[in-house]
């Protein structure tokens, strides 16, 4: 496996204020999921926002073996999508219209709206699970549903790297399972997905790697097992972990989609 | 910052709303022609009442076109329903301007070597500068994306600074009965005499704002996501935004300079659109526009049909329409603690 983004010597802060991140080394691979994992406030989503390009940083961010900085725009949206946690849309535009979007920074004339690019829009609503909504207006939808159309409109952009910040705290639990197991599925069709997840069993069942973070700082990274070993979570979230008699969900077999 | 959520409800259906669009126009052209001081029975005067109705009905219809497509590119710069070049002030700043370029030329210019410069170019090119100006400053103290309301009284208080500073050159003026005139008719707006060579002036900003909105209309769905949603699906938010900044004054400017200070066509256009043409920018922008050159012709027509000794400033007339709907609006987003 490949390294998709290669995050070295990375501060970042917001304003004038203090850094948020201190010197963060990170990787993500293709093909794989890598769990960004702490405490509130650690720098999981600025890290996330570096690397697309929404906050300052110093340090290096490669992308594909690039320097981000010397991509442009347009190029770094084809190559990184990024999933927020909430949009800021409030405006009642709809499903479909919003997936759309994913295709702006498309290269090509005519580029956003050519056959290929409905079909491209369509096929990222059925992997996201967003069809049965495509005709409504966006802020009509729930929490949990804005989320999978955040997904859509990600996968609708085509890119070989996913960055996804806490993309299952507005789900239920069967959506979450759902939720984690395309993100599997995705990183399986050789994408790279990058996912802030709070939930530390979450982060063992869909994760391959992990980087827990602590006040700005990489503190532990590893394969998820070692990452969310009973130490480093103690160390980090102050916490003891109980390992026997916990509570687990799996999906159903014979069921696919999560409204199944 | 506020949201555009003025109908939740998706379009009832463009293809209607382009029909009644189309009967409200034609109506309101239809009207304009027929409605006016003198008698159209007079065939020897048939010909030329009606060309100059033709003119103001023409004025009227780029100076509303032109304020109902800056409304649109305003709502979506600042993502805020109640935002509108006269809301937030660029209107006054614009006819500021607009007064400034009267007195300059009046005055101060005969007495220089350059009277050589078109005095027909100076008044636009005022209302232009005015109404960068008015922006610019509007955004120089609402860059910490302060909320909705912040961003209104910020409006208001630039409104009323444009407002005072124009009636201190208006008191000055009045020294010259003609200046005088000229910046009160100015400053209450109105197409009365209004032709070909205001249409001419003012159509280029028209043109030039059109073809740059419908060239940014992606873009500006997008800004509707906010700016890192925006950017993270590859939109280049600053140039984006300089440029419609750039747009909304020089449309503003045309249609101050052609049609006076003219309120609220911007705020009322585009949400009476919205219901029929939603709220993707690629419909939205060439509605509003017909829908603002339409809202103004009417408003002309009504000036004129109602009886008073004179004929009634055309911004009385929008400002009785647009005082209720806006409060309408405020009223509302406060119940949905959109403002709080």
């Amino acid at each position: 496996m490949t390294a998709s983004i290669r995050v070295s010597g990375l501060s970042a802060r917001y304003g004038r204020g203090q850094n948020v991140l201190h010197d963060v080394e990170f990787e993500a691979r293709t093909g794989a999921v890598t769990a960004l994992l702490g405490p509130n406030g650690s720098g999981k989503s600025t890290l996330l926002r570096a690397v697309c390009g929404l906050v300052p940083y110093t340090g290096e961010v490669h992308v594909d073996g690039e320097p981000a900085r010397s991509l442009s725009r347009t190029e770094l949206a084809r190559r990184v999508a990024f999933v927020p946690q909430n949009s800021q849309l409030q405006t009642p535009l709809l499903v479909k219209d919003v997936v759309q979007q994913g295709r702006f920074a498309a290269k090509g004339r005519g580029a956003g709206r050519r056959r290929s690019d409905a079909e491209r829009v369509e096929r990222a609503m059925e992997l996201a699970a967003a069809t049965p909504f495509r005709d409504r207006p966006f802020t009509a939808l729930s929490g949990g549903e804005r989320q999978r159309v955040l997904l859509a409109r990600a996968l609708a952009t085509g890119a070989s790297t996913l960055l996804l910040d806490e993309p299952t705290s507005a789900q239920d639990v069967r959506h979450g399972l759902w939720m984690g197991g395309t993100l599997r599925s995705l990183a399986a069709s050789g994408v790279a997905v990058v996912v802030v997840l709070h939930d530390i069993r979450e982060v063992r069942t869909f994760a391959d790697h992990a980087f827990l973070l602590s006040e700005g700082c990489v503190v532990r990274s590893g394969t998820s097992l070692d990452v969310t070993a009973a130490a480093p979570i103690r160390d980090v979230f102050a916490v003891e972990v109980v390992e026997n008699g916990s509570l687990g969900f799996t999906l159903p077999e014979a069921r696919t989609g999560p409204g199944a | 910052m506020s949201e555009l959520r003025s109908s939740p409800s998706e379009p009832v259906s463009h293809w209607r709303g382009w029909v009644v669009l189309a009967v409200v126009a034609v109506i309101g052209l239809l009207l304009s022609l027929a409605i006016g001081a003198g008698g159209l029975s007079d065939s020897s005067m048939l010909s030329t009442f009606l060309r100059l109705r033709a003119g103001r009905a023409a004025t009227s219809f780029v100076a509303g076109a032109a304020l109902g497509l800056a409304g649109v590119l305003t709502q979506g710069l600042f993502r805020n329903p109640l935002a509108s070049p006269s809301v937030l002030g660029t209107t006054a700043g614009a006819s500021l301007g607009g007064v400034v370029a009267l007195v300059v030329g009046a005055t101060w210019l005969p007495a220089t070597s350059l009277t050589w410069l078109p005095r027909d170019l100076l008044l636009p090119v005022g209302c232009l500068v005015g109404a960068l100006v008015a922006l610019l400053v509007l955004l120089a103290v609402t860059r910490r994306n302060v909320g909705p309301v912040a961003l209104l009284l910020t409006g208001f208080i630039l409104s009323s600074l444009f407002l005072s500073a124009g009636s201190l050159l208006l008191s000055v003026a009045q020294d010259t009965w003609q200046l005088g005139r000229a910046v009160v008719a100015f400053t209450l707006g109105g197409v009365d005499g209004k032709g070909v060579r205001h249409v001419a002036l003012a159509l280029p900003f028209l043109v030039g704002g059109l073809v740059a909105a419908v060239g940014w209309r992606r873009h500006l769905d997008l800004l509707l996501s906010g700016d890192d949603e925006a950017r993270s699906l590859g939109v280049r938010v600053e140039v984006v935004r300089g440029w419609v900044i750039v747009w909304i004054a020089s449309l503003t400017a045309a249609a101050v300079s052609a049609g006076g200070s003219v309120s609220f066509v911007g705020l009322v256009v585009p949400h009476a659109m919205r219901p029929y043409f939603g709220h993707g920018h690629a419909r939205l922008i060439p509605a509003s526009l017909v829908g603002g050159g339409a809202f103004l012709m009417w408003a002309d027509v009504i000036a004129r049909a109602i009886p008073t000794r004179g004929e009634l400033p055309l911004g009385v007339v929008t400002g009785f329409i647009g005082a209720p709907v806006f409060l309408a609006l405020l009223l509302r987003d406060s119940k949905r603690e959109v403002l709080a």
